[in-house]
């Protein structure tokens, strides 16, 4: 009787959870899933079973060459993140000893993160244009006679500012696994004749594996997935799949939307279920 | 060269010159103390690389927002980037007696709304959600595999799914049906994934102690889990608020009529930004760093409280280590 | 400097400080090439540090330290010819156990099968061969150790640093690998220093133990010297074994001295050549206390005091017989042999006296 009990407070407990994950997040998957094979006359989405969206959509070089985009700028943005979310942390979890000034320093450089990544992202806007801060001042001071162009409106500007407000989706969870390291380890190292780089390369580096597995899940996820700084800071010219879904929605054009979607998804899904397969991440908990 | 960009090069000269003092001052302590072992701190050429590499990201993260926090208050015949036309609270106003499209004001008592209710339910939910994986139970991995999914899903994708779900429902969208349903999808990850850290450090041995003193299942969340496990709440709390308050992508399609005040402003940004759009910006920022803060001194205040060790919402306190043998046994005289 | 000596560690007039704390009070040492050392104390009296002062992981703030006659200021520890063994074995958690052992010939970019080989080699003489290719979360303590000495032993060190070793071993274990640090450190001939709190530990393993407290050394010397002849209350108080007394001499009467002690009893005393007014520690060992019933309160006695049964333990060869000394003046403590004790025993709250020989008075320099 007594597991009875327990076992109806479990249900209660978890329903929840899963009641809002079944209704906003199974449903409308399933129904995205659902639409990408409807018959799309050009006009009108009419419910059925086709294949053709896929078929369209595969057979498509602009697909291909969205995806290229997106990889490019996903790559290069989880590379800058890499290595800078990898240098603070470093600092913070190595550099700095006491535990006040550590938190003060953390927490100076998280803060930013919890305000509006729509106000960042438009914030770079007078920043980076032809009229920007950044040409006024190198042409005040004589630099350079013309504006830099690629500023804003560019691939630059988006991958700039994804880094601005990603970089600490890779800080915390590096954070997280670098603190936990034990300083007997770094000391042994030493003693057995490791430099500084060879302790950095094979103690500190593969023992933070998993954040940074946590921390590319992360970043790759939300850059691949947005198109609002691809549509304002680049002005539609960086082609990646999610501002191509994006603008196939607006066009009410919602078997290609969500065939589009679906596929990105799929390849969302095996890139972190790969590697979470390399990676304990429960374990991070 | 505008003179307000003196002025802002003068701040952030300041700032950078006042942390980089501070973290020198490191230098002049010389040792610290990690653990029960005293270290010595070798100040080598990489440290300073780092500092630098510090105090270079903090200004490339908080220049551009003080840059439209000047811009904010552009004259009334400035545009939306430098020189300044003078310096006024004319965009301030507009935001607050618009005439033009792009009334902000609604959108913002919206978006405030919206995220207390989401802030509520994601940290009544997370915690309920966090005593169920205590004890475990059927189907737990998978339904730790949806919370996953739902962090990294295309958030334009589950507003997409809802938006059309609704369509054939014949339901209307609006801010607080789908879009809450929207937020709660990127909200309840963040506060399930902490709860779920907080409990798994909550020694299991607290409660049995508790019942041991002939506590009922209820007096024993009352009195013993639910104080230790709260300011992990409250960090639950302000993570559903701030993540609501702030989410785009997710609410852009199930806002219906009444758009969310990110929502707003992006809509603003494509087609016709004004200065009022930075003062709208800038006023965002502020009333989210006031919360942070609330929420960081709700924290700090109940650890006080409690005079015991004070952890910061999503970092590691010290002393937590891995690969660690038994530290030593007790003295033993000879006899 | 041939090469019989280059285990040897000299540390000179070194200090150390940590900030405004002074950890270590100007210690001179020398510890012979090929001994084994302890060094023993309670926490925090800078045991630790020396060993990582020697070490090289942290540096002195005053004096030097030489290895083999060889001055070690600012060389890196792996360069001092010295390798040391954690507390926490801090094994490399990412690493195989033979990769953890060839750890330090990986970072000189020695090849691969030559590592693999000498990893093997060491690791079939601390027998842990057949477990060479599991993670150190699979291992169980005593196994952990093994692996950490290994790793220790492979770079061909002249002097091995040993800090607590066997803290973390339960009791059985900790026996077993005393024996084996032994016999190791014969076979091997190279300088151990081993730092310990526990006095029996020290006792059986070392050539020279070194007692400090509080940054310094109180006394060193073989074990049978700090043992049966300590200088200090404090080196008999901690190394146990003693019953210890402070007084001043108050009187002396034909070769008896009476002595009034911090504890407020008086106690005489035959066979020291002490003057009235002296300050006098001395200590009695308390396995040559003899213990027998008194008729009576009150009964004077000479080397010897008299009190009440205040506690008895049985362990097996002896008997723990506490007893509280008259006039509240505190414990002693005599090992009674169980034959002894049997032939007539007291139990708690019996009246007793408690005797010495005047030979087995150890006068303490202070």
């Amino acid at each position: 009787m007594v597991s009875l009990f327990h076992r109806f407070n479990n249900f209660v407990q978890i329903a929840p959870l899963t009641l809002v994950l079944a209704v906003f997040l199974v449903t409308p998957m399933t129904i995205i899933l659902v639409v990408s094979f409807y018959k799309f006359t050009g006009f009108l989405t009419i419910p059925g079973f086709v294949l053709e969206n896929y078929s369209r959509m595969l057979g498509q070089v602009f697909t291909y060459q969205n995806y290229w985009a997106t990889i490019r700028i996903t790559g290069i943005t989880w590379a800058i993140t890499l290595v800078l979310g990898f240098t603070l942390s470093y600092f913070f979890v190595f550099d700095i000893i006491a535990l006040r000034v550590k938190i003060l320093l953390f927490l100076l450089a998280v803060v930013p993160f919890w305000t509006s990544g729509v106000v960042r992202m438009i914030s770079w806007l007078p920043f980076l244009g032809r009229e920007g801060l950044i040409n006024r001042s190198i042409i005040g001071m004589g630099l350079t006679d013309q504006p830099l162009d690629f500023l804003l409106f560019s691939e630059f500007a988006v991958i700039l500012s994804y880094v601005h407000v990603f970089t600490l989706f890779m800080v915390a969870p590096l954070f997280n696994v670098m603190a936990r390291i034990d300083r007997d380890l770094l000391e042994a190292a030493r003693d057995q004749g490791a430099s500084g780089w060879q302790i950095l390369w094979n103690i500190i580096i593969p023992m933070s594996r998993p954040g940074i597995a946590i921390g590319t899940i992360f970043v790759v996820a939300l850059t691949a997935t947005d198109f609002t700084a691809v549509r304002v800071l680049s002005g539609g010219k960086a082609g990646t799949v999610a501002l191509t879904i994006a603008n196939q929605y607006a066009n009410v054009q919602h078997p290609f939307a969500t065939a589009n979607g679906i596929v990105l998804l799929l390849v969302l899904l095996v890139f972190v279920g790969g590697l979470m397969r390399l990676v304990d991440v429960r374990e991070q908990l | 060269m505008s003179d307000s960009l003196g002025v802002l090069l003068v701040i952030v000269g300041i700032v950078a010159v006042g942390l980089y003092q501070l973290v020198r001052s490191q230098q002049a302590q010389g040792a610290g103390r990690a653990g029960s072992m005293k270290v010595e701190v070798r100040r080598t050429r990489g440290f300073y690389v780092r500092t630098g590499v510090y105090v270079v990201f903090l200004v490339f993260l908080y220049l551009p927002i003080l840059v439209i926090g000047i811009l904010s208050f552009q004259g009334p015949t400035g545009g939306l980037t430098f020189p300044m036309e003078g310096w006024s609270f004319h965009w301030f106003r507009e935001v607050f007696d618009p005439t033009y499209i792009g009334d902000f004001r609604m959108p913002w008592v919206r978006s405030v709304i919206l995220a207390l209710i989401v802030m509520v339910i994601t940290t009544i939910v997370s915690f309920l959600a966090g005593l169920a994986y205590r004890r475990g139970f059927r189907f737990s991995g998978l339904i730790f595999y949806l919370v996953v999914a739902s962090l990294i899903a295309p958030p334009f994708l589950v507003s997409m799914g809802i938006g059309i779900g609704f369509a054939k429902l014949g339901l209307l969208t609006s801010w607080w049906t789908g879009t809450l349903g929207a937020h709660l999808t990127w909200t309840l990850p963040f506060g399930v994934l902490i709860m779920l850290a907080i409990f798994s450090r909550l020694d299991r041995s607290i409660e049995e102690m508790a019942r041991d003193q002939g506590a009922t299942a209820w007096q024993s969340m009352r009195h013993v889990v639910l104080p230790i496990v709260f300011p992990g709440m409250i960090a639950v709390a302000l993570f559903g608020f701030t993540l609501s308050y702030d989410e785009f992508p997710r609410s852009s399609l199930v806002t219906g009529d009444g758009n969310t005040l990110p929502v707003e402003m992006v809509a603003v940004t494509g087609t016709a930004a004004r200065p009022s759009l930075y003062a709208v910006g800038t006023m965002t920022t502020v009333f989210s760093l006031v919360v942070i803060f609330a929420g960081f001194a709700a924290v700090y205040i109940i650890s006080r409280r409690r005079a015991g060790a004070l952890t910061v919402a999503g970092s590691v306190p010290e002393g937590e280590r891995y690969g660690k043998a038994l530290r030593g046994a007790p003295e033993q005289p000879a006899e | 400097m041939s090469a019989v000596t280059e285990g040897v560690v000299e540390i000179v007039s070194v200090s150390k400080n940590f900030g405004p704390t002074i950890a270590i009070d100007d210690i001179s040492l020398t510890i012979p090439d090929g001994s084994y050392c302890c060094l023993i104390g309670p926490s925090g009296c800078g045991k630790t540090t020396i060993l990582r002062m020697i070490a090289g992981h942290e540096e002195t703030t005053e004096g030097h330290v030489l290895i083999g006659g060889r001055a070690v200021e600012g060389l890196e520890p792996s360069e001092r010819g010295t390798a040391m063994m954690f507390q926490s074995y801090a094994l490399f958690p990412h690493l195989s156990v033979a990769d953890n052992v060839s750890f330090s010939l990986k970072m000189k970019r020695v090849g691969k099968d030559e590592r693999r080989r000498r990893a093997m080699e060491i690791l079939t003489r601390v027998q842990m061969d057949h477990l060479a290719d599991r993670v150190p979360q699979q291992l169980s303590g005593g196994q952990q150790q093994r692996v950490a000495l290994a790793r220790a032993l492979i770079t061909d060190p002249k002097v091995l640093l040993l800090d607590e070793p066997l803290s973390a071993l339960d009791e059985f274990l900790r026996l077993q690998m005393r024996e084996e640090l032994r016999r190791l450190q014969a076979d091997i001939g190279i300088t151990f220093i081993h730092v310990t709190h526990t006095q029996p530990e020290a006792l059986a393993l070392a050539d020279l133990i070194v007692v400090m407290d509080e940054g310094r050394i109180d006394q060193a010397g073989t074990a049978r010297e700090i043992f049966d002849a300590p200088t200090t209350s404090y080196v008999a108080e901690f190394m146990g074994g003693w019953n210890v007394f402070r007084g001043e001499v108050r009187e002396v009467k034909n070769g008896t001295a009476d002595v009034l002690t911090e504890a407020g009893e008086t106690i005489s005393m035959t066979g020291t050549s002490v003057a009235a007014g002296e300050h006098i520690d001395f200590s009695i060992r308390r396995d040559r206390i003899g213990v027998a019933r008194s008729n009576g309160a009150g009964a004077a006695v000479v080397n010897g005091v008299t009190g009440v049964v205040h506690g008895i333990e049985y362990q097996g060869t002896w008997v723990k017989v506490t007893m509280a000394r008259e006039g509240d003046a505190g414990l002693l403590v005599a090992n009674v042999q169980e034959a002894d004790f049997f032939g007539d025993p007291v139990a708690v709250g019996d009246p007793v006296k408690a005797n010495w020989t005047e030979k087995d008075i150890h006068i303490l320099s202070r």
